[in-house]
């Protein structure tokens, strides 16, 4: 049972908006690596994470939560386990313009399940104002298949409000 | 002219206006030049109403000719603007649901609540989506995908001001007919319906007291600054309730607690204690009591477990 320092997961597919969430939660300049990205690169996204994001975000007196962001390449999984040791939580970021919307779904929710089995999620949706047909019935879907029942929310990670809404939905299910 | 004030006969009130891209009731326009037909154009790909004129032999079979009779323009107007007492001009009714009623379905007399929160309901029965019309607005509900599109966000907040207001003429969509329809504006259908039954909390009639639960979280994203509607669907997913009991548990108003639950009734998320599926265990806490109460005093929430 945590009783120390609260760390919350930021998880999910390369480009859903975790380093962006971070940083809009953030009381403190978050560390990040990113580096410039090699292929496919947007004038919206032209970096990506390629270890981890790291932030703070001060509760009260001397409890701070720490924000960590986990890398959505799968050649950094390794790193997963240590992030995850702790944890209270994980917020998955998804991409709802992605094709493979319920895929990334499972693959996310089976990946952090695995290393940390009591951990518990919520789901933020990305992009679902610029993705006509999104269903949330995919997330939903995906979730019943994984065992799972978290609340999942469209949200933009570029508001600090819709970020805290993702941590207070993660507290009241706890 | 004469005719658009003969409508006054039909109790409507019509402003005639020169064509400036902007919404309008209905677009008049003349199908035989380039301007008329871009025109007509784009009010047809924003899904409103048009009335072409055309000389032309080989115009199309809705277009009227410029020797129409004024009594004839008169009905064909009326006939788009209103066609609630006519053939609808571009809706089906929905049919209505198939299976056997429950305890629920009788509380939802039709009788005592119709527009838009109806439709939704009776959406449940619907195969594919719901495009819904009244006056110049449509809306496109997509219930299974907890998603509500438009044209533009002004549509969205006059449909959910219409929530109870009858008139609304509904037509049954394929995903790709509704695809087809380019709608400008996504939003969540669960946030849409908790705003709007907000707003007429008062107006909503009572669900019966039986046991309440919901099966899923309602997407809250775009509602950071409605804590209520975030303690009273914790407490639903987490078991099952009667309103009575929810509304002291939450401290909230009767009238505040029946809003959300219709909300979620339409949304085809609350389960009636004839349907609930038993939930699963509660998690185990992760964290001290200490660390939670801090964490949930940080963000604005109610914690009294």
């Amino acid at each position: 049972m945590i009783e120390g320092p609260v760390k919350l997961l930021f998880a999910g597919p390369v480009g859903a908006g975790k380093t962006t969430a971070i940083r809009s939660l953030s009381d403190t300049a978050p560390v990040s690596t990113e580096a410039a990205l090699s292929e496919n690169a947007t004038a919206a996204k032209s970096t990506t994470t390629v270890a981890f994001d790291y932030s703070t975000m001060r509760v009260d007196g001397d409890l701070t939560v720490h924000l960590y962001g986990i890398p959505g390449q799968d050649r950094f999984d390794f790193m997963r386990p240590i992030i995850a040791n702790g944890a209270l939580g994980a917020i998955v970021l998804l991409d709802a313009s992605s094709p493979t919307l319920r895929a990334d779904c499972v693959h996310w929710l089976k990946s952090i399940s695995t290393i940390a089995p009591t951990l518990q999620f919520v789901i933020g949706v990305t992009k679902a104002d610029v993705a006509p047909d999104f269903s949330l019935a995919d997330i939903r879907a995906g979730m019943q298949q994984c065992g799972i029942r978290a609340p999942a929310l469209t949200i933009d990670p570029r508001q600090r409000a819709q970020c805290e809404q993702l941590v207070r939905a993660l507290l009241s299910s706890l | 002219m004469m005719a658009t004030q003969l409508m006054a006969a039909h109790g409507l009130t019509v402003h005639v206006r020169p064509w400036d891209g902007t919404r309008s009731s209905l677009l008049i326009a003349n199908a035989d030049d380039t301007y008329g037909r871009n025109a007509v154009e784009q009010v047809r790909r924003r899904g409103g109403n048009v009335l072409t004129v055309s000389d032309q032999p080989g115009a199309t079979g809705d277009a009227v000719t410029s020797s129409i009779q004024v009594a004839e323009l008169v009905d064909r107007i009326k006939a788009i603007v209103a066609p609630e007492t006519g053939a609808p001009a571009v809706a089906d009714a929905v049919a209505p649901p198939t299976s056997a009623p429950t305890a629920l379905d009788v509380a939802l007399d039709p009788a005592q609540l119709g527009g838009l929160l109806q439709v939704c309901l009776q959406a449940a029965s619907t195969p594919g989506d719901v495009l819904a019309s009244i006056g110049p607005w449509q809306v496109l509900i997509r219930r299974d995908a907890s998603r509500i599109a438009a044209n533009a966000h002004s549509d969205l907040l006059a449909a959910q001001s219409r929530l109870v207001i009858e008139d609304w003429t509904t037509q049954t969509l394929s995903r790709t007919e509704a695809a087809a329809l380019k709608m400008e504006v996504t939003q969540s259908l669960d946030a849409f319906l908790i705003t709007g039954c907000d707003a007429i909390a008062d107006l909503l009639p009572p669900l019966p007291g039986n046991g309440y639960q919901l099966s899923n979280w309602p997407d809250l994203g775009a509602l950071p600054n409605h804590r209520a509607a975030l303690q009273l669907a914790s407490a639903l997913v987490k078991k099952r309730w009667n309103l009575t009991a929810l509304a002291t548990h939450c401290g909230l108003t009767a009238a505040q607690t029946n809003a959300f639950c219709w909300a979620m009734l339409a949304s085809g998320l609350l389960q009636s204690d004839l349907n609930i599926i038993a939930p699963p265990p509660p998690p185990a806490p992760v964290a001290s009591q200490n660390i939670l109460t801090r964490l949930a005093r940080r963000f604005g929430l109610f914690r009294s477990e």
